[in-house]
């Protein structure tokens, strides 16, 4: 038994030494430094994006070409889990120690922490009339711009080439009213068996993806404004409309079997490749998008169209139908940095144009600058979907609702599908919900 | 050898007595001793922590901006107003009724494991896989077994029946939420039970086969009795699982939905802290699942102490 | 084994042949009926390692078209990616080292500890015990932002020590507990012996207390390497440098923001698992140790 102790002890003392190994030269900076060279600093950046491998390549060479110009400077790249990435902040900021520079999503979640990021109005001089969909950027009480977008997020409609033609309809020939739309999921039910739409409810974001373009066809500008400052009502006629719309698809048996249980991402995508279904409501950048769906199932075989519309004046001229479009993420600096300036320097790296064109290659994210020439890119989704953003635009209906009414509504949609509940009692507790508490 | 202690004033009783106890019965001075690393250690980052946790359930803290005291009003509304924390709980409350089953199951394996049923080392290795995994993969790996076209239907399919779509209605996702988390878990207490039964002597088996006692009375007046303090370590520590670690499987298998069908209170927490930023909100649900666990920790102290007595 | 007891059977010497032989018959037949339902929940809990590994040899379009079938043509690309993208080499040795040194410091904790609640009686013993187990209940989700501000300022930010420290603070509820009903169930009267052979209370334990909870500490120490090793906000919150990092966030972050490539993180998954299948391999052995020593001496 003694010599059984005396081994684990051995053990434990090899194990300690180890420990005390690892733990000592965490204090990064170096001691010594040459007299001539600038102070190192490490500058410190906490993102969400940058774990996944579409997103990695702009990055990294952002990072890179930052370096290359500031030798003295080290950044400590920490991606952090998408679920976890706000609470993490929060514990950062709770503290008052945290990262130099962060990736934040352009709405209510950099809204609520505006005070603490360092305004970059005075930074940034002229480039800031480059930065597109830099309204959600912006510290609403000072109107200082307090992030750098770097892409532009947004809803289209996307369906199959190859069930368009399975079914005998024109593959270049989107629908463009709710009509026609009607009408093609017949044909391809009856023709093909395939399924109009593939939905994923799970989180609920399925018919939220769904609806932001039904919201569009359907609200006046006022509306939509209205809708925004939280003044009109869930049974307002207008959203009941959108909501029959809703109601008359899950009658006519759009989705996919299963569908309450699958997510959008990725199920509802993935369900789409596999051609089974004719049409997914999608995004437009970075992932999620085009580029997903081509890798899955060819460029040739996925077609894009902006929605429908019930308007026929709108059916007329589709560039009239609002797009559906806003600020996604962008790059702050917190005002705790010690390096503001320097922070700053790598946010206009990661927003230019150089990096930015890498993220647009990698991931097909349509980027937040207006001095990248569309005509330059040679992917056609990318070009169509450039000119529809120079074209009106409203907020996809699923950014301008509160974040609490958006959970409730998330659990209130698969039991509207379902059928467990009725459009009258989900309108009515929803204005409960969203006017009374 | 009852020395007196001069120096030390009358007044320091309790050092006194605690002096004399070292010399009367040093084992007792070496238990503290032996607690203390724990106890130094559960103080400072688990229960410091926590008193501020508990803390904040009195304020309207969203996370960002400073808390500021607002007396019961979190409480109030959880318990009056909240129609979500209310189906949670009677989620919860259905969780519980399965409590037998997550407490007999691995104890039955166990047993027959530890009985040497044929081919017992590989049904304790088999049976302890599920265990390796984190909740959040078991989830989501079973987020696609369980698809409308997934293959647990896939295999009902072959005996010709139409599965549902198991997470995906109001109807069968706590049910299926449960199984899949009895099945993360089951493993567990396999191991923990054969641990509680290596100290039974075999002779016990033996005595009851020899009274003719069946396979069930075994179980149930021999292995439980004999092994009880471990059976009360696996309820309690199941309880808690029950209350509190369900999270993950929540969150990847159903999102609490369809509706809210399979919300938990936990999950609740997760959705006022990591999305609508009421951290004072989300720290008085957590502070009533502490008290009703405080509640059963209490019930089983009492146990043991009746036990304690009773050996005596 | 099953032979052995069979043959020590008390109802051996006074049956005849015959009969035994059919009750013999009997009892084997209905262990092997036995071992249908067990088969199948056996087959259950191994399944999903096979429907992971075999995500994880799928090319992604593969993946999409047919997610259930057996992959015909099976790829490294995904492992190579995983390897590379969550940074695992680094990160499966800082794993190593935070999970050992956590799993070696609550074993010795958690012995004694339960020893001392489960074998001695003292005053304040049931407050102790109650202390401790209560302490299972915390979530960290909840305390997360005054337990990040302790890690602060105890300096234990991005250090290997805080996360050790952390780990063990989080099991030592579940361990303890664990170790004292394991030892409550042994018979006092060994103490009272050791007490008597002129043995200390430290001598005793090291002598006689630790091997005999060796079962108990096996599966302490499974369970335990388990918690660390899976455990996400620990390490997310205390290791806030890209190489400090462990392996289960690391594949936390591959997962994208919207959509997720599933074989990827498959690959991944199974590379980050590996070590702790192994672990529980070599362990298991030892916590149904005693139980093979009391049969055969039975």
């Amino acid at each position: 038994m003694s010599a059984k102790l005396m081994k684990f002890a051995a053990v434990l003392t090899v194990l300690s030494m180890i420990l005390a190994g690892c733990a000592a030269p965490t204090p990064a900076a170096p001691t010594v430094v040459p007299t001539a060279a600038p102070k190192p600093i490490t500058l410190t950046v906490w993102d969400f994006k940058s774990g996944d491998p579409l997103f990695a390549p702009y990055t990294k060479d952002a990072i890179k070409r930052f370096q290359e110009k500031n030798p003295h400077v080290k950044v400590e790249l920490v991606p952090q889990p998408m679920a976890e990435y706000y609470n993490i902040l929060g514990t950062a900021i709770s503290a008052n120690k945290g990262p130099d520079v962060v990736l934040l999503h352009g709405d209510p979640r950099l809204v609520e922490r505006q005070d603490l990021l360092l305004p970059l109005n005075k930074y940034l001089g002229k480039d800031i009339d480059q930065l597109a969909g830099q309204e959600q950027f912006k510290n609403v009480k000072t109107g200082e711009l307090v992030g750098t977008p770097i892409t532009i997020q947004g809803s289209v409609w996307y369906y199959s080439k190859k069930v368009y033609t399975e079914a005998g309809l024109d593959p270049n020939k989107p629908p463009k009213t709710w009509d026609e739309l009607v009408a093609n999921c017949d044909v391809i039910k009856t023709k093909t068996q395939k399924d109009c739409f593939s939905i994923g409810m799970k989180d609920g974001n399925g018919l939220h993806f769904f609806m932001n373009i039904l919201v569009n066809a359907t609200f006046t500008a006022q509306e939509q404004a209205d809708w925004k400052a939280r003044k009109m009502p869930w049974d307002h006629p207008k959203m009941l409309k959108v909501l029959q719309m809703v109601a008359d698809a899950n009658k006519r048996g759009w989705w996919q079997k299963g569908y309450a249980s699958a997510t959008l991402f990725n199920d509802s995508y993935d369900y789409f490749i596999s051609g089974k279904s004719a049409h997914v409501a999608g995004l437009i950048s970075d992932s999620g998008n085009w580029k997903y769906l081509s890798d899955g199932m060819g460029a040739d075989n996925v077609g894009m169209f902006k929605g429908v519309t019930v308007d026929p004046q709108i059916a007329a001229d589709p560039s009239k139908l609002p797009t559906s479009a806003t600020g996604g993420i962008g790059w702050s600096v917190m005002k705790w940095s010690p390096e503001p300036d320097m922070a700053v320097k790598l946010v206009q790296q990661l927003a230019s144009p150089e990096s930015l064109a890498v993220l647009a290659n990698s991931a097909g994210a349509i980027v937040a600058r207006k001095d990248v020439d569309p005509a330059s890119l040679t992917n056609p989704f990318m070009k169509q979907i450039v000119t529809w953003l120079k074209e009106p635009a409203f907020d996809p209906w699923n950014s301008v609702i509160g974040t609490a009414a958006r959970n409730e509504w998330h659990r209130q949609a698969p039991l509207l599908l379902l059928g467990d509940t009725t459009v009258e009692k989900v309108t009515a507790y929803m204005n409960t919900f969203e006017f009374k508490k | 050898m009852q020395t007196q202690f001069p120096g030390l004033p009358a007044a320091r009783k309790p050092l006194r007595t605690w002096l004399r106890m070292q010399q009367r019965e040093p084992e007792k001075l070496w238990a503290y001793l032996f607690v203390a690393p724990a106890v130094l250690l559960v103080l400072l980052f688990r229960f410091y922590p926590m008193l501020t946790g508990i803390g904040y359930s009195f304020t309207n803290w969203d996370g960002i901006n400073p808390p500021q005291f607002i007396g019961l009003a979190n409480f109030q509304e959880l318990f009056f107003k909240d129609l979500l924390f209310r189906t949670s709980l009677i989620n919860l409350f259905k969780i519980l009724l399965t409590l037998p089953l997550w407490i007999f199951l691995p104890l039955v394996l166990a047993l027959l494991i530890h009985q040497g049923v044929p081919g017992w080392r590989f049904f304790r290795a088999a049976f302890f896989f599920p265990t390796v995994l984190s909740a959040a993969i078991i989830a989501a790996i079973f987020t696609m077994v369980l698809r409308i076209d997934g293959a647990v239907n896939l295999f009902l399919g072959l005996v010709g029946i139409e599965g549902p779509d198991w997470l995906g209605t109001t109807q069968t996702s706590l049910p299926a939420l449960i199984a899949v988390a009895l099945w993360g878990q089951f493993g567990v207490g396999v191991v923990v039970y054969l641990a509680g039964l290596a100290t039974v002597e075999q002779d016990l088996f033996d005595a009851a086969k020899v009274d003719g006692a069946n396979w069930g009375q075994t179980l149930w007046y021999v292995t439980v009795p004999s092994i009880q303090p471990t059976v009360e370590f696996y309820t309690v520590t199941t309880i808690r699982n029950l209350l509190a670690g369900l999270f993950a499987f929540v969150f990847v298998l159903t999102a609490g939905g369809p509706g809210a069908s399979s919300t938990l209170p936990e999950y609740i927490i997760w959705l006022n802290m990591g999305s609508e930023n009421r951290l004072g909100y989300a720290s008085a649900i957590s502070t009533i699942l502490f008290v009703v666990f405080l509640l059963i920790v209490l019930v089983q102290v009492r146990l043991m102490g009746l036990r304690q007595g009773g050996d005596k | 084994m099953s032979t052995q007891v069979d043959s020590l059977s008390p109802l051996a010497p006074n049956s005849r042949p015959v009969d035994l032989r059919w009750a013999r018959f009997k009892r084997r037949l209905g262990r092997w009926l036995l071992v249908i339902p067990l088969g199948i929940l056996a087959f259950t809990t191994i399944y999903p390692l096979f429907f992971t590994a075999n995500v994880a040899f799928k090319t992604r379009p593969d993946w999409i078209m047919t997610r259930f079938a057996f992959t015909v043509q099976p790829t490294l690309d995904n492992f190579a990616k995983a390897w590379e993208y969550a940074n695992m080499a680094r990160y499966l040795f800082n794993s190593l080292i935070s999970t050992a040194g956590a799993v070696i410091l609550l074993s010795i904790i958690c012995s004694m500890a339960g020893f001392a609640l489960g074998m001695i009686r003292f005053r304040g013993q049931r407050l102790v015990f109650m202390f401790i187990t209560i302490a299972m209940m915390i979530p960290l989700q909840v305390i997360m932002v005054p337990f990040y501000r302790l890690i602060v300022d105890l300096d234990l930010l991005n250090s290997q020590i805080g996360l050790i420290l952390s780990f063990a603070a989080f099991n030592i509820p579940f361990g303890t507990y664990l170790m004292a009903s394991y030892y409550s169930t042994i018979p006092r009267e060994l103490l009272e012996a050791a007490k008597i052979d002129g043995a200390s209370i430290w001598q005793t334990f090291i002598r006689v207390i630790l091997p005999i909870g060796q079962p108990a500490l096996a599966t302490q120490a499974i369970l335990a390497t388990l918690s660390c090793w899976n455990n996400l906000l620990l390490p997310l919150l205390i290791m806030q440098k890209r190489d400090l990092r462990t392996v289960m966030v690391g594949i936390a972050t591959l997962r994208g923001e919207y959509a997720t490539d599933m074989p990827l993180l498959a690959a991944a998954i199974l590379l980050g698992t590996l070590p702790v299948i192994i672990v529980f391999l070599v362990f298991q052995t030892k916590i149904t140790q005693g139980m093979t020593a009391g049969s055969v001496k039975g």
